[in-house]
């Protein structure tokens, strides 16, 4: 029967698809002994406390050679944006460079991961949104998209003025990811992440690649995008993008 | 032997799972630790994986001493990239040898009759079992990670709608649809490829 040979074949496909399909259970370390006396107690509990045991590990390509990629709580977090990628660039080279998709949706995750490059640190995060209108690019409506981010602290902890630190769940905004393919490679202390074994798409800044309709209005840097300074809704926006992608 | 200095208890190392490649080199070096990390480590989800299919506990224990047979058996000369992917690989081909067996005349409980049924319409061309894998990694490559992690562990793993639905947080409903799209595009580039064949 043709649906005995299918299921049967879909267990000899690539071991990247089943390693990263696995339902990597939240566990807590069960069976701490406590022969060792109080001492030992504390400082292993402090170890576990302090280390990735608890925390879900998304797994890796062998195209990446980094550590580990773990997700973790927002208050372990801290926020380093980086100004190198902000290159300086003309609005109409913001749409093209790259490719970013352009669609309107609703934030309705954000989740925090740690990057373990050979013993240096860095946080991203992992937003999901999902798509309400498209603009531009190959994206349904109703999808849910992955975009890696600059890491987004908790609110409070630092400065926020970079666009990406306002970005909360449920909040709704205009989004130009770019969509990673296997050229994108972060490198660093001589370990490489293939960005595509942790989202699908990414924000290559955490300024100029989202509108984002905030409590207190219309959030987005303006000085990039000088045809689109005087707008004061997100409705405004995307009937801006409607026009210029309609051509 | 590194695995004294950190006790068995724990395969932990640095706060991270022991690297995979160290459980392999005990294969090799035929310690039979190799056996007792393999069950610390992937032996509860390998039992998830075989009682997924089977749904039977007895069947399942007998299934997981297989697996451990095998794999002692099998590395070396393997030596597995992924030890988890190999590993889950030989355990579902085992629970689904061992469900076809015990089902030749009903098909029975849990999840494999309802992903026989989803199934159903999706390969309507005769093709080469090796054509098939190439087509479903193409495949799989192109699709979106989550849809791609959706469809693995309904059809792979044969994890429950309502499983896949809590682990992503998504309703149920979006998670068939999501399913049923996938299958119709899988079937489009089956019949696809086996026109050109």
């Amino acid at each position: 029967m043709k649906n005995d040979q299918i299921l049967r074949l879909l267990g000899e496909v690539d071991d990247r698809y089943i390693e990263e399909s696995m339902m990597i259970e939240r566990k807590p370390y069960q069976r701490l002994k406590w022969g060792g006396g109080l001492l030992i107690a504390v400082a292993a509990g402090f170890m576990l406390f302090t280390s990735n045991v608890w925390n879900e590990r998304i797994p890796l390509s062998t195209d990446s050679t980094a550590n580990s990629v773990h997700i973790v709580d927002q208050s372990k977090v801290t926020s380093d944006i980086s100004e190198e990628n902000m290159m300086d660039m003309t609005e109409d080279e913001l749409f093209s460079k790259w490719n970013p998709v352009v669609v309107r949706g609703t934030v309705t995750n954000i989740r925090h991961i740690e990057i373990d490059f050979n013993g240096e640190t860095e946080y991203q995060s992992l937003i999901t949104i999902h798509v309400s209108n498209v603009y531009r690019g190959d994206v349904q409506v109703g999808r849910d998209l992955i975009v890696r981010a600059d890491a987004i602290g908790e609110t409070g902890q630092a400065e926020h003025t970079s666009v990406i630190s306002h970005v909360q769940q449920g909040m709704e905004g205009i989004f130009m990811p770019i969509p990673y393919d296997d050229e994108f490679v972060w490198e660093q202390n001589d370990a490489t992440l293939r960005l595509k074994d942790i989202a699908d798409y990414g924000f290559p800044d955490g300024e100029r690649y989202l509108f984002l309709d905030t409590p207190n209005g219309l959030l987005f840097e303006r000085d990039a995008y000088p045809s689109l300074q005087g707008l004061d809704s997100l409705d405004e926006v995307e009937d801006w993008m409607m026009t210029r992608f309609s051509e | 032997m590194r695995l004294g200095s950190i006790g068995i208890e724990g395969l932990y190392e640095g706060g991270n799972w022991m690297d995979d490649q160290v459980i392999i080199d005990w294969y090799w070096e035929r310690s039979e630790y190799a056996i007792v990390a393999t069950k610390k480590k992937y032996g509860s989800y390998c039992h998830r994986v075989s009682y997924n299919i089977l749904q039977n506990r007895e069947d399942t224990e007998e299934c997981l001493n297989d697996l451990y047979m095998k794999a002692w058996e099998s590395i070396p000369p393997t030596r597995p990239l992924r030890l988890g992917a190999y590993l889950t690989k030989i355990v579902r081909n085992l629970a689904l040898q061992r469900y076809k067996k015990n089902h030749t005349k009903k098909r029975g409980g849990g999840e494999v009759p309802l992903v026989y049924e989803e199934l159903e319409h999706v390969l309507t061309e005769s093709m080469k079992d090796e054509d098939i894998v190439d087509l479903l990694n193409t495949f799989l490559a192109d699709l979106p990670r989550l849809t791609r992690v959706m469809f693995m562990q309904r059809y792979f793993y044969l994890h429950s709608i309502q499983e896949i639905a809590t682990t992503h947080e998504l309703g149920e409903s979006h998670v068939k649809m999501t399913l049923k799209r996938t299958r119709d595009a899988l079937q489009r580039a089956l019949e696809a490829e086996g026109v050109r064949v």
